[in-house]
């Protein structure tokens, strides 16, 4: 059963039994439970005396929640993708290679990467602070499965890359091709996952206790 | 909390490192523009060639002396720059070279795929009449 099902479960059980809600409340904030977590759970059954408790309609999920993590998952992955397509760009453009005909240094491809990290790097900063406020306002919302889901989501295509980088770099190692230019693209993509890595390790501790 | 700051300013530093040199890289809006102006000079050479090579085959192999006069391929060509004005020039090397010239802005940021022939300190390129 899921933290928020045994609440919810609780609280109902708890009213049936003809506890008042300040004892409900007492009960919880003492197991841990932060204030508008328990005022929502209360709030969940109408306050009328009526045996057992009559449920209040709410939303599901909270789709704005849904909206302002996607909308930073998705800001923060153009971020990452579009900061290594241009780091190879210039990659190509200044580290000189002779014997890699592939590495091919497009403009028009730099002046598109450029523009969207001028788009969604500003956007990324800016839902995260604004997200981050609202979990210093309200430190129940850590526990958010919306919350949870994109952390690790982004933890796990962070570890993939970081773990292919380090393939990719064996690879060219065994066969001779870890050029300077070799060299710099897989430190730039190992310095990005790297980075993503570190910033949404301490997110994932920082909600441990909720499973 | 300390290695959440470190990696969004570590992020940070990287974004604005990545945009600076990008643009220093490609340069401003001016350039993009010298950049397409050059792009559309070499696509009219490129047109002319064709014509050039039209006019040959229906001379039997023989270059034409001159872009003008040459009633066997009739068509709208550019025949000078579109942006000043100068002419484009054409100059008949021997029996089958020949060239073409243009004044492009930034001729080495010429695409290398479309400035293979293209000599840069003069702007011209070199043509080969094959059958």
């Amino acid at each position: 059963m899921r933290p928020a099902d045994q609440l919810a479960t609780f609280v109902a059980e708890a009213l049936k039994a003809g506890r008042s809600r300040e004892e409900i409340s007492a009960a919880l904030t003492e197991a841990g439970w932060t204030g508008p977590e328990i005022r929502a759970a209360l709030h969940a059954w109408a306050d009328t005396g009526f045996v057992p408790p009559v449920p209040r309609p709410r939303p599901m999920v909270s789709a704005k929640e849904a909206f302002l993590y996607g909308l930073m998952f998705v800001a923060l992955a153009v971020t990452a993708v579009h900061l290594t397509i241009l780091g190879f760009e210039l990659a190509d453009r200044w580290i000189p290679d002779p014997a890699d005909n592939y590495g091919y240094y497009s403009r028009s491809t730099v002046r598109w990467s450029v523009s969207a990290l001028i788009v969604f790097f500003p956007l990324f900063l800016w839902l995260n602070s604004r997200i981050g406020k609202a979990v210093k306002h309200d430190e129940g919302k850590r526990r958010s499965a919306v919350r949870k889901w994109v952390t690790y989501l982004t933890l796990f295509f962070a570890a993939i890359t970081l773990l292919s980088d380090l393939i990719v770099v064996i690879h060219a190692f065994l066969s001779g091709d870890l050029t300077a230019r070799f060299f710099t693209k897989s430190a730039i993509v190992a310095v990005v996952a790297g980075l993503i890595f570190l910033y949404f390790r301490s997110e994932m501790k920082e909600g441990e206790d909720a499973g | 909390m300390q290695a959440e700051q470190l990696a969004k300013l570590g992020l940070g530093i990287a974004v604005v490192a990545a945009i600076i040199a990008g643009i220093a890289t490609v340069g401003g809006p001016a350039q993009g523009r010298m950049e397409k102006r050059d792009m559309a000079r070499m696509q009219d050479l490129r047109d002319l060639q064709s014509y050039v090579t039209c006019v040959a085959r229906a001379r039997d192999k023989t270059l034409p002396d001159s872009l003008d006069g040459n009633p066997e391929c009739p068509r709208d060509l550019t025949t000078e720059d579109p942006w000043d004005g100068t002419p484009y020039t054409y100059r008949k090397l021997d029996a089958i070279s020949y060239e073409l010239c243009a004044k492009f802005e930034l001729p080495e940021e010429l695409p290398s795929w479309q400035a293979q022939q293209l000599n840069k300190e003069t702007g011209c390129v070199r043509y080969q009449y094959h059958n």
